[in-house]
């Protein structure tokens, strides 16, 4: 956290974490930082791909580092989406 | 006659030694970039389409970061979900350099910090580790771990360069003395030594009237031939605004590689630009920067303004890249296809589909020169 005590305020550090991209945990609800849709990537499908690679920020899909399978096989974004794989919590 | 011939191949020899062992001679630029399916590919900028396909070996969904060593005879891409570095020689589109990151029960991932010395030796890469333990992830310390180029297909670091925490992207200097790595702050690091030389403050930075500056460094630079690491980054002028509604502005960071010199200087408002993902300086105008994301825009850095938009028709490219001669503009990353602008007005000349519309995800845009 960073204090910017001009402002009296406490908000969160955001340097590092990007544009683009969700920041809402909230499977096909994607909005941005700002609660729009206007900084997300465009197609919405690359968003998929490319947030769930670098796993340093909370997206809707799981990291492609902990879960392999999950886009493998899946390279059209635009086309295959609907065939990426469903990841539920171990039993 | 035969006098004729002799003094033309004469000159022509004359000429390819003029040209230098470094460029291949009859050069042409060429595209390159990686998708899904671990591809490689090289799109003729010219003719608007793809020239070659190479495949990465082994496994993972497609490269990473690419930087291709100085000769552009190889390609080195980060790959198999960021646990591996794959050079592939894009003459015979074997792999001619592999390296394993994982050391013993360290485990090793490279993202984006890739880069190549100037004289081709030395490949640099930013490796964020941590051990699995059977409770819980433990954090070890980053390095920017060095490798011979020529070391084969079981390359090992010769050493490690200890560096903070979050650092991203990595720049080489033009005289190959000098790492520049990019985190939270800008480092200047002795490529000998190792040693800290300099710190500019990004995140951390004291301007009055801001709050600290947020560069986009994570997906990272495509370096071309300008010399000049060049990244945008955004700003919140305190006391404006609300914190649900800061009023922000657009910056735009820079390191020269050839002087040292690293600024970072506030463009304008950021609703000028305020979706940019990434940055590219022009190499026969270093005045002239180009700021890719949801939007396209060229950026005069003296006059301090836009000075040109260009269509982007729906498409968010993550990145792009100047061309060696500054005429065209490529952008790519993220969904399936290539750009191809005018950097004088930032028209389109060309969109390049990739195969099966593979997508580029965090794949890099840079430029070669292949015959």
């Amino acid at each position: 956290m960073v204090s910017t005590e001009e402002e009296g305020l406490v908000r969160p550090m955001q340097a590092v974490f990007p544009l683009g991209c969700t920041t809402a945990l909230n499977p096909g609800v994607e909005v941005d930082s700002t609660g729009s849709v206007a900084s997300l990537c465009t197609p919405w499908e690359a968003d998929l791909y490319g947030c769930s690679e670098p796993c340093n920020w909370p997206a809707s899909v799981p990291d492609s580092m902990t879960y392999p399978e999950w886009n493998q096989g899946t390279s059209n974004g635009e086309a295959d989406w609907r065939s990426l794989g469903q990841i539920y919590p171990d039993k | 006659m035969r006098s004729v011939n002799r003094l033309t191949a004469w000159l022509i020899a004359l000429w390819m030694l003029c040209a230098g062992a470094a460029t291949p001679s009859f050069a042409k630029e060429y595209v390159l970039v990686g998708s899904y399916g671990n591809k490689l590919y090289l799109i003729d900028p010219v003719a608007a389409k793809i020239a070659r396909t190479f495949q990465v070996p082994g496994a993972g969904t497609g490269p990473s970061y690419i930087a291709p060593s100085p000769d552009s005879r190889v390609a080195y891409a980060v790959t198999n979900r960021f646990n591996s570095v794959s050079g592939i020689d894009l003459d015979s589109g074997k792999e001619v350099f592999r390296a394993d990151l994982a050391q013993g029960d360290v485990r090793v991932h490279a993202m984006f910090g890739l880069d190549v010395s100037p004289d081709g030796k030395w490949l640099y890469v930013v490796e964020q580790r941590y051990r699995l333990l059977s409770d819980r992830f433990e954090v070890v310390d980053p390095v920017i771990a060095v490798y011979r180029t020529d070391a084969g297909a079981e390359a090992k670091p010769t050493r490690l360069i200890p560096i903070k925490h979050q650092i991203q992207h990595l720049a080489v200097s033009t005289d190959g003395k000098t790492l520049y790595a990019h985190g939270l702050d800008l480092y200047a690091i002795d490529a000998a030594t190792g040693k800290l030389r300099d710190t500019m403050p990004v995140a951390n930075w004291k301007r009055d009237g801001y709050g600290p500056a947020e560069a986009f460094a994570w997906l990272g630079e495509q370096l071309n031939s300008s010399g000049v690491y060049a990244m945008d980054f955004y700003t919140d002028r305190l006391g404006q605004g609300s914190p649900d509604s800061p009023v922000r502005d657009l910056g735009v960071l820079s390191a020269n590689l050839k002087t040292g010199a690293m600024t970072m200087e506030i463009i304008g408002p950021a609703s000028e630009a305020p979706d940019l993902t990434g940055m590219t300086v022009n190499p026969r105008n270093p005045n002239e920067v180009i700021g890719i994301g949801g939007s396209l825009v060229k950026i005069d850095r003296r006059a301090k303004r836009v000075i040109a938009r260009g269509p982007t028709n729906g498409l968010l490219f993550y990145m792009g890249v100047v061309s060696a001669d500054g005429q065209r503009i490529y952008t790519g990353g993220g969904h399936c296809r290539v750009g191809i602008y005018a950097t004088k007005d930032l028209s389109p000349l060309g969109l390049v589909e990739l195969p099966n519309c593979a997508v580029m995800g965090m794949s890099s845009v840079r430029v070669v020169n292949r015959p």
